[in-house]
């Protein structure tokens, strides 16, 4: 082997060992940095937990106000929406009462009638004043003598017209018993009464 | 005369491996130098914290962070119950029409 070659031999075998050393190295920093990272977040994450053993209550109440208010506003936009279903059904059915007094055709006299047999006979009064609206008054005038031979009692009509859309208000000659049956009545009554049952026919309770 | 001039040669490769082990030890050192004051610091900054806290001050941080979340955890609610509302408007014709005749049936003496 010449100089040469011995002499190129022993620079290649050192730079092998140096570039060893230093890979070695770098290696070893890299994992001593990673494991202080993690070490790092270990200590962070314990923190963490340990203040929020000590300030729990209040970060749940922080969380409690918020999202509440949040669950809170969204149930009542839940109720309001409801409501505004129903109002549309309600009001719907109030045109179509009004529509049928307006019109004042048989059946919408037939239901009258029933309106003033209905409060009679819950009255049980000999005697009984019949008020109503203008429109009313004139087949009532007609009607209530008839009226008065199906049910046991006398009719008076009331010359004095009432603000309603249709319907009847009966009361004793003395007004100690009165008996409002007029049609807003009614419907305001039902809605009273019955608003789960149109809120389940609607689909919506 | 070659044989001073290996001799040299290896003089200078010695020379090359120990400054490589200084370079490799400088490596080592630095990142343990390193990692000593992250975690220090993360025990300095983590004692500050538990003291503040157990003075009751100092957490308006976590509160803040607590308040982030929880108005994004209620935006979502806010969002569910919007769609609830929007769900609950689609009636259909049918089911109104249902409804007011039986409004209608009960208003109505039979």
């Amino acid at each position: 082997m010449s100089s040469i070659e011995l002499e190129a031999g022993l620079i290649e075998k050192a730079v092998e060992e140096r570039n060893a050393i230093l890979e070695k190295a770098e290696a070893r920093a890299k994992r001593i940095l990673e494991n202080a990272r993690q070490e790092e977040a270990r200590i962070r994450n314990d923190t963490e937990r340990h203040l929020r053993t000590i300030v729990g209550s209040e970060l749940r109440a922080v969380h409690d106000r918020i999202v509440g208010r949040a669950n809170l506003d969204g149930r009542k936009k839940i109720m309001e929406a409801k409501m505004e279903i129903l109002d549309d059904v309600f009001n719907s059915a109030r045109e179509k009462l009004e529509a049928m007094a307006k019109e004042g055709g048989e059946d919408y006299q037939e239901v009258v009638k029933k309106l003033v047999s209905e409060a009679a006979e819950a009255m049980g009064e000999d005697e009984l004043i019949v008020s109503c609206n203008k429109a009313d008054q004139v087949f009532l005038k007609k009607t209530l003598s008839g009226l008065s031979k199906e049910i046991d009692a006398s009719f008076k009509l009331d010359s004095k017209p009432v603000e309603t859309m249709g319907g009847v208000i009966v009361k004793n000659p003395k007004a100690t018993k009165v008996y409002y049956n007029t049609l807003e009545g009614r419907l305001l009554k039902v809605r009273q009464s019955k608003a789960s049952e149109v809120a389940e026919k609607l689909g919506v309770i | 005369m070659e044989m001073k001039r290996v001799l040299s040669m290896g003089s200078r490769l010695q020379k090359l491996l120990v400054e490589a082990q200084a370079e490799a030890e400088r490596m080592v050192s630095e990142a343990q130098k390193q990692a000593d004051e992250m975690i220090e610091a993360a025990r300095s900054e983590s004692n500050r914290r538990r003291m503040r806290a157990q003075r009751g001050t100092g957490l308006e941080e976590m509160l803040a962070e607590e308040e982030k979340k929880a108005e994004k955890e209620a935006a979502k609610v806010s969002k569910e119950y919007d769609e609830q509302v929007e769900e609950l408007k689609k009636i259909p014709a049918e089911k109104t029409d249902s409804a007011v005749e039986f409004v209608l049936k009960e208003v109505l003496p039979q």
